[in-house]
């Protein structure tokens, strides 16, 4: 037993080396079947999320995100929802949109931002909307986030 | 309450006893010869780096290879595993901190942080921040860090695989042998040939689990890398939010503070890497690796003299008179080879477990050192390069970009 036991000590330590070198000769396969595996996504407070619909524009488009409430179990009373817009250099100087979240037909809040002194207006249309979180211009698109209030737990 | 005092001589040392812990010379070239090989592949990604000739880069290369297997025979040949592996970690320290931050200038015009770059996933995954992603990546299956998965420098997955890895091959051993946060600390340790503060009290060996303790369940309520956020002491020479606000000023000065205070002067003042040994939560997290890990540190002691020199040295506080007694260090050992090469009667060893212990404490300290050069080659090796290359280039330039 105890020579089994050493045999399978001194395999495993010697196996280490394999691991060494296969860690580092096949990190992107690794890499990809580690996150596709188990499924693993940036966390959506950082991503912005899923995008739920996208408005065509012709030369541009907005993309409407689906709002951010998650939580380690559940949901968040109070979240932000992300609207960007993308093909950044096809996007007019001044974007002034009515912005529809939940895809009811009825706009929820108003975005007008003129990207060329970065002034930026938010007018809420519903009560969900706290106010403006943020807004960036990165080098493909422009983001705006505005704070929301989770109306589902509220109404629970 | 005296972890490290000065230690007291039960014995005399005795020239006696003779276990060998070195090769030859020609044993010591044919263990080489394989991590030469291994090495190479590793730096050079096959004949990549010959196929588009940089000279800069590939003279450093060459420099940066040979240089790190010079050092892998000393090894082997001079039997000290320590003073060649805390050289090697404190360059590789220096270099992260010369390669990182040129990098991000380059790729990202600054080192501060925006809140586009969290939007963008531009931040660099960093390995302290893997204790705080386990629950919420187990509970949301999301990873709580502004990064890219899979693509990009430093990638998450690609971090994740590496400290999966090196956790199963080293155990703790990572924190001495591919943390290229730990020479920081290390570095500033050597600095006074005498500790100032010759006394840290062994509890405050239990603040890092505190520490992880906390910033893991904070982070799994608030979904953000609480560590990163306020306490991380190396946010002062990578990167950080950029001031715009109180609480950016604060977390600033925080960093600031932590790493002056942990990183410089602690160090300094104990000779103990103090960041590592008594606030990473990293660290802490570390050492229930060591458990899974099949490499540990063993004290034999029918020779051992009970002189408590491995107690006074360790870097870690891993060692105490206790666990000498019991025959081992620590769960918190990093696998520095200090004590191994510090004991005078030759009682310390390196030791794979369920293996009969002390029969070859030589293939056992080989089988570790193999793999955990590897991971300091590959990582600390291409951080080197990168080093050298802008170093070579500031000369040569007078700019590093």
């Amino acid at each position: 037993m105890t020579q089994i036991k050493s045999i399978l000590g001194y395999s495993l330590a010697f196996f280490g080396i394999f691991a060494a070198m296969a860690a580092f000769l096949g990190m992107p396969s690794w890499a990809a079947l580690l996150v596709n595996g188990f499924g693993l996504k940036v966390s959506p407070w950082y991503s912005g999320g899923e995008i739920a619909r996208v408005v065509d524009h012709g030369t541009y488009q907005t993309g409407i995100y689906k709002p951010v409430f998650n939580a380690l179990i559940g949901q968040r009373s109070v979240g932000f929802v992300q609207v960007d817009w993308s093909k950044k250099a096809s996007v007019p100087a001044k974007i002034d949109e009515w912005i529809d979240l939940d895809g009811d037909g009825n706009p929820d809040l108003r975005i007008e931002w003129n990207t060329l002194n970065d002034a930026i207006a938010l007018t809420p249309a519903t009560p969900a909307i706290i106010g403006l979180k943020g807004n960036y211009a990165t080098s493909d698109r422009y983001i705006v986030r505005v704070d929301l209030r989770n109306e589902g737990k509220h109404t629970k | 309450m005296s972890t490290f005092a000065q230690p007291h001589f039960a014995a005399p040392c005795p020239a006696t006893i003779k276990v060998p812990k070195s090769f030859g010379w020609l044993a010591s070239l044919v263990i080489t010869l394989p991590m030469l090989l291994l090495t190479g592949v590793l730096l050079f990604g096959g004949l990549e780096a010959f196929r588009n000739p940089d000279l800069l880069r590939l003279g450093s290369l060459l420099t940066v290879w040979l240089g790190l297997n010079m050092v892998f025979f000393a090894m082997m040949q001079t039997g000290k595993t320590n003073v060649f592996r805390s050289t090697l970690f404190v360059i590789i320290a220096i270099s992260f901190v010369l390669t990182f931050i040129p990098n991000l200038i380059e790729t990202r015009g600054n080192i501060g942080l925006t809140q586009t770059d969290f939007i963008d996933g531009k931040t660099p995954f960093c390995h302290m921040v893997i204790p705080m992603v386990l629950i919420p990546a187990a509970f949301t299956k999301t990873i709580i860090f502004p990064g890219s998965l899979l693509t990009g420098y430093a990638s998450i997955g690609s971090m994740l695989v590496l400290w999966l890895a090196a956790s199963l091959t080293l155990g703790r051993g990572w924190c001495s042998w591919v943390c290229f946060f730990g020479g920081m600390d290390e570095g500033c340790s050597h600095l006074l040939k005498m500790p100032v503060m010759k006394t840290i009290d062994p509890r405050w060996t239990y603040l890092p689990l505190a520490i992880l303790l906390v910033i893991v369940l904070a982070s799994a309520a608030t979904l953000s890398p609480t560590y990163c956020e306020w306490l991380c002491p190396f946010k002062a020479v990578t990167e950080f939010e950029s001031v715009t606000n109180v609480r950016t000023l604060v977390q600033t000065v925080l960093f600031v503070s932590l790493f002056v205070g942990l990183v410089v002067v602690l160090p300094i003042l104990t000779r103990k890497r103090t960041q590592c040994a008594l606030f990473c939560p990293m660290g802490a997290f570390q050492s229930w690796t060591n458990k899974l890990n099949i490499h540990e540190i063993r004290v034999n002691r029918e020779y051992c003299s009970d002189c408590g020199r491995c107690v006074s040295k360790c870097p870690t506080l891993s060692i105490t008179k206790e666990s000498v007694a019991r025959g081992c260090a620590l769960s918190s050992c990093t696998k520095c080879g200090l004590c191994v090469d510090e004991c005078p009667r030759k009682a310390a060893s390196f030791h794979v477990k369920w293996t009969c212990a002390f029969i070859s404490p030589r293939l056992a300290r080989v089988l570790f050192l193999y793999p955990a050069f590897l991971f300091m080659s590959a990582i600390g090796g291409s951080m080197m390069v990168g080093a050298l290359v802008r170093i070579l280039r500031l000369i040569a330039t007078g700019s590093m970009f």
